[in-house]
């Protein structure tokens, strides 16, 4: 079976509700603002950081951290960090509690990677964030609101897929991330109208497939 | 409730994959937020005496409050009996209605309902032709009964015509010799010194259309004068009003107003100067009167 879903597996979340100044510091918060954090350890970055984006939306907290592990979720440093860690910040518990609740729904329901091949050892994320929050606008240098097709796949696929994808559609490319990246694969955040965005992230996991099935051309 | 997710599903159909995708997971049960936040409450007022007083008008009275708020009944209430104020104030009298029910049709100086409602010095004056009409009508005489639409054509269609025939019936029973029965359009009150001089009565009465308030676009009011002439002020005037079928009625009102003429006759004046003692004022209306349930024009279902 192609295209089926591979859902993320949240592997830690934990509150910091009274954060000591020096750890908000040196996790990019702001004292003076965020006293509260909340962390996540995901076992995949990219759809932590769609879910992260959506915590934004929610309620009013910063992404003050969000990293992805070196060598991604086969090579944890233990049972619990998987591939990445996010962090919220917010002034008060309430507000991050509801980022994180609103960040969990968006892992729960929405984020997710596919199997690009039979065996599903090819993976592909063809995400559509159809109205971007505070926090991925700001990475990828686009407006609130925008629509952003966010594009990850392994190396080769990931490179005739963004080829595919800014062919088929009325994209440009907002952001491309060429391998090696922390996790190895490679990324682009494409943006453009919603439907654009939607064409090109069809096109991309059109040609991820094609590529699995077709790897010598 | 994902875009990829559902983008994705069509995707590998059209890439020839025949398994449906695997079914979405279950969406987290929200608790439904509580039916009704605050408990009932019974919107009328536990008050006694605010019941008693409710059943002997048609003020909103004892109503009680919701919150801050008025009930959504009493709302409801408020706004059909002010449709029904609207309904009155915005209805004029038909040209020959006058003339259809036996009366001496006059008009003011007013020409339309919109500078009716806009001059009301107009509305206190004859105009020419309704001074050629008065000619027709008998001068000299003890009491002149005057028809008009005042601020409620309603009223004045509805229960005009039996007042005016009553008071007739009770001056004569009195022995006083009444006018021609007329009826004027575009009328104020003040249109009665102006006929009641050229017919050169010792008492003017008209009977009008009442502003309409709150559920009562049905009321007439009946002002007389003694001695009517341009130049008298409120103060030369006796009133009664609230004439209809839920207050004082046709009859009862006719009984009154006679009695107030007759009294106008004999001490030769009216107004605040018009002593209103003894018999007088049980007939007009100053004595004792038992309570009496009133009911609404509109009533909203509750």
């Amino acid at each position: 079976m192609i295209l089926e879903p591979i859902y993320p597996e949240v592997l830690s979340v934990r509150r910091l509700y009274d954060a000591h100044p020096a750890v908000l510091e040196s996790y990019g918060a702001d004292p003076a603002k965020h006293r509260s954090l909340g962390l996540i350890t995901c076992d995949q970055d990219d759809s932590t950081y769609v879910a992260l984006d959506e915590a934004t939306k929610h309620s009013p907290v910063d992404v003050v951290f969000a990293r992805s592990f070196y060598a991604g979720a086969g090579h944890p440093s233990g049972r619990l960090s998987g591939e990445i860690l996010g962090v919220i910040a917010g002034a008060d518990p309430d507000e991050v509690e509801e980022g994180l609740q609103a960040a969990l729904r968006c892992l729960e329901h929405d984020a997710c990677f596919y199997s690009a091949d039979d065996s599903g050892s090819i993976a592909v994320f063809p995400h559509v964030v159809t109205s971007l929050g505070h926090y991925l606008s700001a990475e990828a240098g686009l407006n609130v609101g925008d629509s952003m097709a966010y594009l990850v796949a392994p190396p080769m696929e990931a490179t005739i897929g963004f080829d595919a994808a800014l062919k088929a559609a009325d994209v440009t490319a907002a952001k491309v991330f060429t391998p090696p990246t922390e996790t190895n694969y490679a990324a682009a955040w494409l943006t453009g109208d919603l439907y654009s965005c939607q064409a090109a992230a069809e096109a991309f996991a059109a040609a991820v497939v094609e590529v699995g099935r077709i790897p010598k051309l | 409730m994902s875009f990829t997710r559902d983008m994705i599903e069509t995707l590998r159909i059209s890439m020839g994959e025949s398994k449906p995708m695997a079914e979405p997971k279950p969406a987290t049960t929200v608790a439904a937020p509580p039916k009704q936040i605050f408990a009932p409450q019974p919107s009328a007022s536990s008050s006694k005496f605010a019941k008693d007083a409710a059943e002997h008008t048609t003020a909103l009275v004892g109503i009680g409050h919701i919150g801050t708020r008025y009930a959504t009944d009493v709302v409801l209430q408020f706004q059909a009996e002010l449709a029904v104020a609207h309904e009155a104030v915005y209805t004029e009298l038909p040209e020959s209605w006058a003339r259809d029910n036996g009366l001496l049709s006059l008009q003011s100086q007013v020409s339309d309902h919109h500078e009716f409602l806009l001059r009301p010095d107009l509305g206190r004056r004859l105009n020419d032709e309704s001074i050629r009409a008065l000619n027709q009508a008998q001068k000299g005489i003890d009491v002149q009964p005057i028809l008009a639409d005042g601020l409620s054509a309603v009223a004045c269609m509805q229960s005009g015509v039996d007042t005016i025939r009553a008071l007739e019936q009770e001056c004569k029973a009195l022995g006083m010799t009444v006018g021609t029965p007329m009826c004027a359009r575009y009328a104020r009150v003040w249109l009665e010194d102006d006929i009641g001089a050229r017919v050169n009565a010792k008492v003017a009465v008209i009977i009008l259309g009442e502003r309409p308030g709150l559920g009562t676009g049905d009321g007439l009011s009946a002002y007389m004068v003694y001695d009517p002439k341009i130049g008298n002020t409120d103060g030369n005037r006796n009133m009664i009003s609230n004439i209809h079928q839920r207050g004082t009625r046709p009859p009862e009102a006719a009984k009154r107003l006679a009695a107030l003429a007759e009294a106008m006759i004999q001490q030769q004046t009216s107004g605040v100067n018009l002593k209103l003692t003894g018999k007088l004022g049980e007939v007009a209306g100053g004595g004792y009167r038992a309570p009496e349930p009133r009911k609404r024009l509109v009533e909203v279902n509750r």
